[in-house]
């Protein structure tokens, strides 16, 4: 259930090194999909400057051609440069094994 | 681990690579010191506002300023968060490093040249000057200065007219 003008995002966190399970955390932000044009990067990148900098996930062209930053959103695999963000977000590593930290997998 | 234990393995005898691991180690050792984040922000308004697509001479001469006194600065850059797999503050805390350097170069070089040309557009010398810039510009690292060089362009097939020409029109 997500407010008028809030969003929430749950990123799968891991850390090989540290946990032992993998762990969901919560982030809100301020966004209304009505007015506002993010993409999910963008919100990546908002929660890593602002909220949180241990957040670990990888983005290089940012128009949609070099797919480094495909992840699961919402269950999906795609492309987070190029996903509008239209309500609550759920992000996952684009495999589930392998995983170097949070978002990043080895390829 | 193999690699070191080895006995084939050579001894690295240069003193630099100590060196270089103590200052790419830095930023995850000490305490105190500037946010990456907050250091990247700074480059990129230097650039944007400065060393954007026009160029001015007397915006490129404050460019320089800044950047000289940035980078005096973040020397001293820290990570809050201490991991080593895929942190990426100290990514871009090394990317900084080179960015400022890279920034650097074109700043300097873009103030070097007295002409427009190609991606360089200078408002303050719009034409294309064929008569003294056909030439490509060297930078050498001499005692942790740049020290900026022309070198003459090798024409092979087409040679371009030594005209002063207007920018981006055909002639």
């Amino acid at each position: 259930m997500s407010e008028n003008n809030k969003i929430n995002i749950r990123i799968l966190r891991f850390n090989p090194q540290k946990d032992k399970n993998p762990y969901f955390k919560n982030y809100e932000i301020k966004y209304d999909s009505e007015k506002e044009r993010l993409s999910v990067l963008n919100v990546l990148d908002y929660i890593y400057e602002n909220i949180d900098s241990s957040i670990a996930y990888y983005s290089s062209c940012r128009i949609g051609k070099c797919r480094g930053c495909s992840i699961k959103i919402n269950g999906k695999i795609k492309m987070a440069c190029t996903t509008l963000v239209k309500g609550d977000l759920i992000l996952e590593p684009i495999y589930n094994s392998n995983i170097i930290r949070d978002l990043i997998v080895e390829r | 681990m193999f690699a070191q234990d080895n006995k084939y393995t050579p001894k690295i005898l240069n003193r630099g690579v100590e060196k270089l691991i103590k200052k790419y180690l830095y930023p995850l050792e000490k305490k105190e010191g500037l946010n990456p984040i907050e250091v990247r922000k700074k480059i990129r308004k230097i650039a944007g506002d400065k060393v954007g697509i026009v160029r001015k001479k007397k915006l490129l001469r404050e460019a320089i300023e800044e950047i000289d006194s940035l980078k005096k600065e973040m020397q001293n850059q820290i990570v809050s968060f201490k991991a080593r797999n895929y942190n990426k503050e100290w990514i871009e805390s090394l990317q900084n490093l080179n960015l400022i350097q890279v920034l650097e170069m074109t700043t300097r070089t873009s103030l070097w040249r007295t002409e427009s040309r190609g991606a360089l557009y200078r408002t303050d010398f719009p034409k294309t000057n064929n008569k003294e810039w056909l030439k490509n510009i060297l930078i050498k690292n001499i005692k942790n200065k740049m020290s900026l060089n022309t070198k003459d362009v090798i024409i092979t097939t087409l040679t371009p007219p030594k005209i002063i020409r207007e920018y981006g029109r055909k002639r």
